[in-house]
């Protein structure tokens, strides 16, 4: 070996020890929910700049979407208007079911679920790698988000906090394989555990062999492990496999929510969170 | 160093315009790398010592964008870089297919070699990702090279025109 091959392994050797060091540090803070100060300084530059990246793609989509044919905004606005005719009708058959409900409640002597603490936030940055489905949003740990709480938009669960710094919090989709969350069937209250496919799909897994599911039944949070809350919507089931070798059923789920589409989302403070 | 400056600026702008490329320019479902392809272009015209300095920084700042697996990233972006560096010094050429070639077989390299240290994101379709992601980027690192060569052509047109008058 001449001076310069054994310069080059020994500096290759440097970087090598620095991204260990790196790597193992940064576990451990995240293992113990702790700050990393590379981290948090990276993402003060990141966060704003991502914010302001976003804010100019989001005019242009807006351009792109606003931009078009006169006929297409007319047959959209016809459809419209006979949505908002529909939900009108539907919102006040709601409101009716949600009085009765209450009032039944009160009757049996149910406690009333504790309001939700909630923090509504943006999603910045979406999908930065092709291999894992994360997510960044614009509120960090000075708006009191922290890893583990759960993220939700109006469809249904989209996540769950994977890392919080000052600003910002990257999000993990509940399709992304190192996912897993605690669910069950609403109909049938059949109890599993979903994990993500690296697909647009997720499996419903560890179900009974004579579990009742079936294609198109819902499925929503059990709130097992105390870490999402019970009862948010996750998907449908699309199938239905029941194995007689290991007795176990698996159900493969559409999910409410396309992670591709998420904008605006809710965190879902964990239960004793201050 | 002024040149590993502006590849560290233009890493940052990559990781930063990563996270909104809209999924319309994907193919087979995969979305170019963009912190990749800088890594690639660097280190095209690069020694393999500057090369993986900058492939390490970048897969840092990757890492900590996507926020997990931070030394996987990391430790396959550094190798690419070197790889790319090394490279450059024994097969340089003025071809446009050189560029776009390297930039195929380096992200596919790259990403087998993330799949190798990182088992755990194996599932679904993974040659989906593997070839998608690289074919964009070599489309990609095609445009860049051409700008490049135009910036530069003017830049000598202009070098001449001050000389001759």
């Amino acid at each position: 070996m001449n001076g310069s091959s054994s310069k080059t392994a020994a500096y290759l050797a440097v970087l090598l020890f620095l991204c260990g060091a790196l790597s193992y540090f940064n576990n451990r803070s995240v293992q113990f929910g702790r700050p990393f100060f590379v981290r948090d300084g990276l993402h003060l530059i990141l966060a704003p700049a991502n914010m302001a990246a976003h804010r100019i793609f989001a005019v242009g989509e807006w351009f792109i979407r606003v931009a078009r044919p006169r006929r297409l905004i007319l047959q959209e606005n016809a459809f419209l208007r006979r949505e908002v005719q529909r939900l009108t009708a539907e919102n006040a058959r709601l409101a009716n079911a949600a009085e009765e409900n209450a009032r039944l409640r009160r009757l049996l002597g149910l406690k009333e679920n504790v309001p939700m603490n909630t923090i509504a936030a943006e999603v910045i940055s979406r999908k930065p790698s092709n291999w894992f489905a994360t997510a960044t949003i614009n509120r960090g740990r000075r708006d009191g988000v922290s890893p583990g709480d759960a993220v939700v938009d109006f469809r249904g669960l989209v996540g769950q906090i994977v890392e919080a710094d000052l600003l910002s919090a990257r999000v993990v989709s509940i399709t992304d394989p190192s996912s897993a969350v605690g669910a069950m069937v609403r109909r049938s209250r059949s109890c599993g555990v979903l994990q993500g496919q690296a697909s647009n799909y997720l499996a419903l897994t560890y179900l009974p062999k004579d579990a009742d599911v079936k294609v198109s039944d819902v499925v929503v949070t059990s709130g097992m492990g105390k870490v999402i809350p019970k009862g948010f919507v996750v998907g449908r089931v699309v199938k239905v496999t029941r194995n007689l070798t290991t007795g176990m059923s698996t159900a493969l789920v559409r999910p409410s929510v396309r992670f591709d589409e998420i904008e605006h989302v809710l965190v879902v403070r964990r239960v004793g969170a201050q | 160093m002024k040149r590993s400056v502006w590849a560290l600026l233009l890493v940052f702008v990559a990781a930063v315009l990563q996270g909104n490329i809209p999924s319309t320019f994907s193919i087979l479902d995969a979305k170019p790398d963009l912190v990749l392809v800088v890594i690639i272009v660097y280190s095209l015209a690069s020694n393999p010592i500057s090369a993986a300095t900058i492939g390490l920084l970048a897969g840092i700042v990757q890492g900590f964008s996507v926020g997990t697996s931070l030394g996987s990233f990391a430790l396959t972006r550094m190798l690419t870089g070197f790889l790319a560096g090394f490279c450059t010094v024994h097969v340089f050429s003025e071809n446009l297919l050189v560029p776009s070639g390297s930039a195929l077989v380096l992200t596919a390299v790259c990403e087998s070699a993330f799949l190798l240290v990182n088992p755990a994101v194996a599932r679904g379709s993974v040659w989906k990702v593997i070839v998608g992601e690289s074919v964009c980027n070599a489309i990609i690192v095609v445009a860049i090279y051409f700008v490049v060569r135009v910036c530069e052509g003017r830049r000598r047109n202009k070098l001449i025109d001050s000389k001759i008058y």
